[in-house]
């Protein structure tokens, strides 16, 4: 039994706590009075993997087991999510690898030739040859490239119409999906945020239907009716006429990956002497190095993530039984919504990336309503202050869109109404963005459009936004405030909370670019 | 030491570990032998994983090496036993015969007899390239760092009602689908043994040991660069 | 007489009559001797008749008061009954009406330093044309000659009011000065300095192309005719005792004046006014057309521009109000003098009431002083105090400051371009400008601030007491009634400064939002590739492809043998661009294009990718959206650019020549650089029927000139110091497109990760093909 999480409530004793900033790590000395929200202590990950997932794999929830549902001639697509981030320490082979490694030998065992593997993107980008061998392993991809392993292409012509959203407008679906007799899915869901719609068929979507199913208008009448009746409810356990999901669920835990980290998952009154020695190494290089060898410090310090549990079976079955394993994770006491809260924002642990302002804004914003917590952890009209620099740096090759979404779009509104009337068609028919999306490793031209709509609930939630450290121009684009240290964010947000605000800070960093595309 | 002179002289990959990583205490590792690097490289890969390795051929070592082995009395199976409670893990290098073409020769069944005695998971290996990195008739590794590969399949625990034939059976099986990787791929060499419509070799005779040969020392045909100069 | 009315009822003539005191000549006989008729001499310009030019004319702000006072209708009446305008110019006058009562001449070259011939023709061959004219109608007015008070030379002491003495002879001089320019444009075609035209032209224009040269050396050599016509004047000038060919030139027309009119037995006046400045009274205080001798100065001193001025702190400058110019000659037209008697007067004020140098210092110092003129960065400008440290030591510091500005400039533009040399670059054109406006300055007013020369003007004094006591506020021209400091500080400063705050007062533009392009289905818009659209260029690419095909182990070698033979491809790529690409593309032969096609889809396209321009994308999209057609036009070779094709409609790239497959290492045609380049231009407007005036051409590099020089939107973008240069010249719109900020070491980094490729042979066997398996 792991220990639940806590509220600590800050005294003049309380040692500067960890905040992280982008590719930064802080010690911040937080107000007396302020609370600071503990996640649960981490789930022991499961030791032996090769065993739970077969187990899983042979006595599957409400299903047969899946050596019964692969047949000689069958037509097979594995779909496996793609979160963007490493999953598991990065020595260790990914998880993904090993349930599909498993999946596929029960394959080969009963005579399947048809496989195809495909990463169920939805409208994030590509993976290249490289992504997909670190996700799969080299013997698995070579073994499937170049033609029967890829990702969801949003774009494609080959897509199948297989049910309408409620405006009319097809659903159409990725067509091999569509086509196959048996679609294994395997899916990730971290400990903070959750694993997203129920059928995975979502991220297999083309743009026309992302587009109508994403867009602001149908979010916020989402959000406003009372009774969410998704479309998709039909595909969660069939897509289309014949393909039937089969799921493999993966719930994950953060675990540190590199030596020097294990100490930022740890409660900082608890650490020893050679954590507090550590801490101190990290502060001074942090602050000696330059921006871009920060960013590879991260690696060193990362955050990995262990796996807490492996179920399998119908996705209709699964799917509560790890949104109930997740909810365990969360923390659902605290007295009251505070009126100032605080989230730290690390950068993913991809090398030499940090994230773009507008997914850093969108990551951090998604902590309100998706974060580590039940309920908001600032009430309706409060503050919520960031860390993150929101350097205005954007992936050559990922991120065109977000470039041009960036430069040309919030320079004119930051309103999504606005944006979703005036650029998101132009955006959706633009030639070059689809061609990079299609060849090149691009995310959809919509994506941007999509984050920033994920993030309007939070910014309508709060009265005042504010980033620590933030990089003056591009946080004005957005829209926010920004400050250089938590001293003067509070002051700034002195004007709407008041002089002696109530503080909770969210200790941890948020694992999850909560449900974007 | 000897670890670094195995990767100055050969280009090693190592897959299926962390079936090994995961379940801890002692292996009793069975690998196919096709030539004098095995050991080596085979406790090179395992340097992080197993602390303390003995490794034993089912075919007498000659030499010098032999009469330490009968010193040591590796051979004798109540010796393993014990080694194997203390925490010892075993490298068996389980053919009967070791052929001179680097294919797969019969295993003994003392491996599998050891394995269900104690109870300790029995790991198939398979090493690939290595019969053409260092073929019998050579002094010295290929030069230009040829590389060979150590596969680990699964463990396979053996209870005390299993026949060791049928483990035995498993073990060779599961060395033959890490040595079909090479030519079918991953998916392809597992996907063989369940395809009886296509039989293993195409006449239904045994290859020519000549073509075996051929076939075991051919150049590999390794991911390269793509050749966009002539 | 009971009312004073001078000129009662003349007819007078005004040769001028569009310059400085021409104008207020004619306003004065509009305004206040209303039974007058002018016939004007005036030259059509361009497309503007005489009439045409009269009309603008009398917009004027001179005539602003007479025409509040009397109305608009008045104002066309005086136009068409009043007035009459000839229509010629000064070499050859037609027809001049026989019955003038009074000729005006104050028609003269308005610059100080023309070349010779110019100045010859304008002042002397203008009076000589004039008088000749007059000559032939056989009538008898009295002229009245509008010379200046520096005819008198470079002399110290006083100097009287009558005929010059000199023995130059006017004929000599004239036929010398026109014989001048033969001289010069023969000499100018001497081999010796055309080489050094074509050097110099070459060292500014070479990378453009030949055409580029030639026209840049010609350009060169008729400056330098300019030029030395101009020495010509000024020294010969200087060597017969004149400070300046305009002094000179007046005294020489003086002398025609002399011989042609009162020497044919006509009534002749001179009138010699100094430095006419601002009016004192009328029309109204402060009237100033332009600014004249004295105001450049005032202006960059109160800029802070003139940290010390070369002059004598009690020299005399010698100005005169324009209305006092005025009244002053008006009334000496009234007053003929005898036949074949000329009469002179000098217009200044020097004689009986001087304004020394240090005065005007003090009043200038003390209005700057008190109205500084706002500057936008600055606040206020300080204007520095003068020491009068003497003209030698001005000389010697501006001399250090000119040369040691050159060789700035001439160093940054041997510099990479940067943000940082750019702005040097800038501010170093600008204190070019400085200091060639303190050298102008120092050299021009050197003999007018250093002279000791005072101008007695008891004449003119004697003809002011002539008016009547009632007429003199109207009519009066009495340099004592002068109070300096007032009219200094309240009527001139101001009038000089007015133009100069009303520009900087003005509210700052708010920035501009970026207007949408205008839809233009026949404009075109032309890009170029590398550096302007990809943040590289061809050596890097043809790293990358070379790169991704080697095994990491070839991959010092290969680096040591590209920086190996990289002078070799400077010194190709100094002489011509087109040349560097043809040397340079030999290290692709061999290549299997079919491979390498292969490679760029699967890698080394996504790394080409990453060095795009998002601004570039952003740009051409912007094109697109006003249905311009989008054209690439580069020297890489056409598979290297194909990741790019579908941003643009139209792609003109190199292509290699090829043999089975296989590259030779040659280009299949030549490269289209440079000139080239511009040719092919002009040819796909014909062709295509591209609007080439209203169409946009974007390049970074001086080469790039000769091509984007024949659109009508030149764009530079990330321009070298060179084209950054030339683009502030010609205001042409200038890019800051960003490097990215995706190092090449990552580019690197991927690709020694991203791409190993399975070699064709060993393909995955996964049994059977699935489209061979029939599904239950």
């Amino acid at each position: 039994m792991s220990r639940p999480g806590f509220v600590l409530s800050v005294d003049a004793q309380t040692p500067p706590l960890v905040v992280f900033q982008g590719e930064k790590v802080l010690l911040e000395r937080l107000p007396v009075d302020a609370s600071v929200l503990y996640p649960p202590e981490a789930l022991q990950g499961i030791r032996s993997l090769d065993e739970a997932i077969s187990r899983a794999l042979d006595a599957p929830v409400d299903s047969e087991p899946l050596r019964a549902l692969l047949k000689r001639g069958s037509r097979v697509t594995i779909v496996f999510e793609d979160l963007s981030q490493p999953v598991t320490s990065r020595t260790a082979p990914d998880v993904r690898q090993r349930v599909i490694e498993l999946v596929l030998e029960r394959a080969a065992a009963a005579g399947v030739d048809d496989v195809e593997l495909i990463a169920a993107t939805g409208l994030r980008r590509r993976l290249t040859a490289h992504d997909l061998q670190r996700v799969l392993g080299e013997r698995v991809y070579a073994s499937f490239a170049p033609d029967h392993v890829r990702s969801h292409d949003a774009e494609d012509e080959n897509l199948q119409v297989v049910g309408e959203l409620a405006d009319g407008t097809p659903i159409e679906v990725n067509g091999r999906v569509a086509s196959s007799d048996l679609v294994i899915s395997v899916r990730l869901a971290t400990a903070v945020g959750n694993e997203g719609a129920a059928a995975v068929a979502t991220k297999l979507i083309g743009a026309k239907t992302a587009r109508a199913r994403g867009s602001f208008a149908v979010r916020t009448a989402a959000a406003a009716a009372e009774i969410s009746t998704d479309a998709f409810d039909d595909l969660v356990d069939t897509i289309g006429d014949k393909a039937q999901v089969f799921t493999v669920d993966v719930t994950l835990t953060p675990e540190p990956t590199g030596p020097a980290s294990a100490f930022l998952s740890k409660r900082e009154r608890e650490w020893s002497l050679t954590d507090r020695a550590l801490s101190a190494g990290l502060q001074a290089a942090t602050r000696i190095l330059p921006a871009r060898a920060r960013i590879g410090l991260a690696q060193v310090s990362g955050v990995g993530y262990g796996v807490t549990s492996v179920v399998a079976g119908k996705p209709s079955s699964v799917h509560p039984l790890t949104e109930a394993f997740l909810a365990q994770q969360q923390v659902a006491q605290f007295d009251r919504p505070a009126d100032v809260a605080l989230f730290g924002i690390p950068n993913p642990g991809t090398i030499g990336s940090s994230l773009n302002p507008v997914t850093a804004a969108a990551l951090g914003l998604g902590q309100i309503f998706n974060g580590a917590t039940a309920e908001p952890v600032v009430r309706a009209g409060g503050t919520a202050i960031f860390y993150h620099p929101l350097t205005p740096w954007f992936h050559p090759l990922h991120d065109p869109a977000y470039i041009d979404f960036f430069a040309e779009v919030l320079t004119q509104s930051t309103d999504p109404a606005v944006i979703s009337e005036q650029f998101e068609e132009k955006f959706a028919a633009d030639p070059w963005y689809r061609h990079v999306y299609q060849t090149s490793s691009s995310n959809h031209a919509l994506h941007p459009f999509h984050a920033w709509y994920s993030a309007a609930p939070a910014i309508a939630h709060l009265g005042e936004i504010i980033f620590v450290g933030g990089d003056h121009g591009s946080t004005r684009r957005l829209g926010f405030k920004s400050a250089s240290t938590l001293a003067d964010a509070l002051e700034m947000a002195s004007g709407s909370v008041g002089l002696a605000p109530a503080i909770t800070y969210v200790h941890g960093a948020p694992v999850s670019i909560s449900e974007v595309s | 030491m000897a670890g670094l002179a195995i990767r100055l002289a050969v280009t090693p990959s190592v897959h299926g570990l962390e079936h090994v990583k995961e379940q801890g205490g002692p292996f009793i590792f069975v690998a196919n032998h096709p030539s004098e690097l095995d050991e080596a490289l085979v406790r090179n890969a395992l340097r992080s994983v197993v602390p303390r390795l003995v490794s034993v051929a089912v075919e007498p070592r000659g030499g010098i090496r032999g009469l330490v082995d009968q010193a040591l009395s590796l051979r004798s199976a109540s010796r393993l036993s014990a080694l194997l409670k203390s925490g010892t893990s075993v490298l068996l290098f389980a053919e009967t015969t070791r052929t001179g073409d680097g294919s797969l020769a019969p295993l003994d069944l003392g491996a599998a007899a050891l394995g269900i005695r104690t109870g300790v998971p029995l790991v198939p290996v398979a090493l690939l390239g290595t019969f053409r990195a260092l073929p019998p008739w050579r002094l010295t590794v290929e030069p230009g760092r040829p590389r060979v590969s150590v596969l680990f399949s699964r463990p396979i625990r053996a209870g005390s009602g299993d026949e060791s034939s049928a483990v035995t059976e498993s073990i060779a099986q599961a060395i033959e689908v890490g040595l079909a990787e090479e030519s079918r791929g991953w998916y392809g060499a597992r996907r063989s043994p369940a395809d009886v419509v296509v039989p293993r070799e195409t006449e239904g005779q045994p290859e020519a040991g000549w073509r075996r040969m051929w076939k075991a020392t051919a150049t590999p045909t390794g991911p390269t660069r793509r050749r966009v100069w002539q | 007489m009971s009312a004073f009315s001078p000129l009662e009822g003349q007819h007078i003539m005004l040769t001028g009559a569009t310059g400085f005191v021409g104008q207020a000549i004619l306003e004065k006989l509009l305004a206040d001797y209303p039974t007058t008729r002018m016939t004007l001499l005036i030259r059509p310009k361009g497309s503007l008749t005489g009439q045409a030019r009269l009309k603008s004319l009398l917009r004027k702000p001179v005539f602003s008061k007479w025409r509040e006072r009397v109305g608009q209708e008045e104002v066309d009446r005086a136009m068409t009954e009043r007035i009459s305008v000839i229509e010629s110019s000064m070499g050859s006058v037609a027809g001049l009406p026989a019955d003038l009562d009074v000729l005006i001449h104050s028609a003269s070259t308005v610059s100080f330093d023309p070349p010779i011939d110019e100045a010859f023709k304008t002042n002397v061959g203008g009076a000589v044309g004039l008088y000749e004219a007059l000559l032939a109608t056989g009538s008898d007015p009295h002229v009245v000659h509008v010379s200046t008070a520096y005819v008198g030379g470079i002399n110290k002491g006083t100097v009287l009011e009558a005929s010059l003495k000199h023995t130059i002879q006017w004929r000599d001089e004239m036929a010398a000065a026109l014989a001048a320019r033969t001289t010069v444009e023969a000499s100018s075609r001497r081999p010796e300095v055309l080489r050094k035209m074509i050097a110099d032209a070459k060292l500014d224009n070479g990378k453009v192309g030949p055409h580029a040269v030639a026209i840049a050396a010609e350009i060169g050599r008729t400056e330098w005719v300019t030029k030395r016509l101009v020495d010509y004047g000024r020294t010969r000038a200087q060597s017969v005792g004149w400070a300046d060919v305009y002094a000179f030139t007046k005294s020489m027309s003086e002398r025609v004046a002399e011989e042609l009119w009162a020497g044919n037995g006509h009534r002749l006046s001179v009138v010699r006014p100094a430095i006419i400045e601002s009016a004192l009274k009328h029309p109204f205080p402060g009237w100033i057309d332009g600014f004249k001798v004295a105001d450049p100065l005032i202006i960059a001193y109160g800029r802070g521009l003139v940290p010390e001025f070369p002059g004598l702190p009690d020299s005399i400058l010698d100005i005169i109000p324009v209305d006092i110019v005025v009244n002053a000659t008006l009334a000496v037209a009234a007053n003929p003098p005898a036949p074949a008697d000329p009469k002179y007067f000098h217009l200044s004020s020097g004689g009986r009431n001087p304004l020394t140098f240090r005065e005007i210092y003090e009043n200038v110092l003390k209005y700057f002083r008190a109205n500084p003129i706002p500057d936008e960065q600055r606040g206020h400008i300080r204007t520095p105090y003068w020491d009068f440290p003497g003209a030698r030591a001005i000389a010697r510091s501006l001399r250090t400051g000119e040369r040691a500005n050159k060789l700035l400039q001439r160093t940054l533009l041997r510099l990479p371009s940067t943000q940082t040399t750019r702005s040097f670059m800038r501010q170093a054109s600008a204190r070019q400008t400085d200091l060639e406006l303190l050298r102008a300055y120092s050299d021009l007013y050197q003999n007018y601030t250093q002279a000791e020369i005072i101008y007695d003007d008891s004449r003119t004094a004697a003809l002011n007491d002539t008016l009547p006591p009632d007429a003199r506020q109207t009519f009066g021209f009495d340099a004592t009634e002068i109070d300096w400091d007032n009219y200094l500080q309240e009527v001139h400063f101001p009038a000089v400064t007015t133009l100069m705050r009303t520009f900087s007062s003005r509210p700052r533009a708010k920035a501009q939002v970026e207007k949408p392009l205008p839809q233009n289905p026949e404009a075109a818009a032309f890009f170029d590739l590398e550096g302007t659209v990809l943040a590289s260029n061809i050596v890097e690419q043809y790293l990358w492809v070379r790169l991704a095909s080697l095994d990491r182990a070839k991959w010092p070698q290969e680096l040591a043998n590209l920086f190996g033979s990289l002078p070799k491809y400077l010194a190709a790529d100094r002489r011509d661009r087109g040349e560097f690409i043809r040397t340079f593309y030999r290290r692709y032969e061999g290549v299997d294009e079919q491979a390498l096609r292969q490679l760029i889809h699967d890698t080394v396209g996504d790394v080409l990718l990453q060095r795009i321009r998002p601004e570039a994308v952003r740009q051409i999209r912007k094109h697109r959206e006003a249905g311009h057609r989008t054209i690439l036009v580069t020297g890489a070779i056409d598979v290297l650019v194909e990741p790019f094709v579908t941003l643009f409609d139209e792609v003109v790239s190199s292509h290699m020549h090829s043999k089975d497959g296989i590259w030779t290492g040659h280009l299949s045609k030549p490269p289209l650089v440079d000139e080239a380049r511009a040719a092919w231009l002009r040819l796909y407007g014909e062709r295509e029927g591209i609007d080439l005036k209203k169409s946009y051409a974007y390049g970074d590099s001086i080469a790039d000139r000769a091509w984007l020089e024949l659109v009508g939107n030149p764009q530079a973008v990330n321009p070298d110091a060179a084209l950054f240069q030339h683009a502030t010249q010609k205001h042409w719109r200038i890019h800051q497109w960003s490097d990215h900020n995706h190092s090449r070491f990552d580019t690197v980094g991927e690709l020694l990760r991203g791409d190993i490729v399975q070699s064709a042979s060993s393909t995955p066997a996964l049994g059977p093909s699935p489209k061979e398996i029939t599904h239950e």
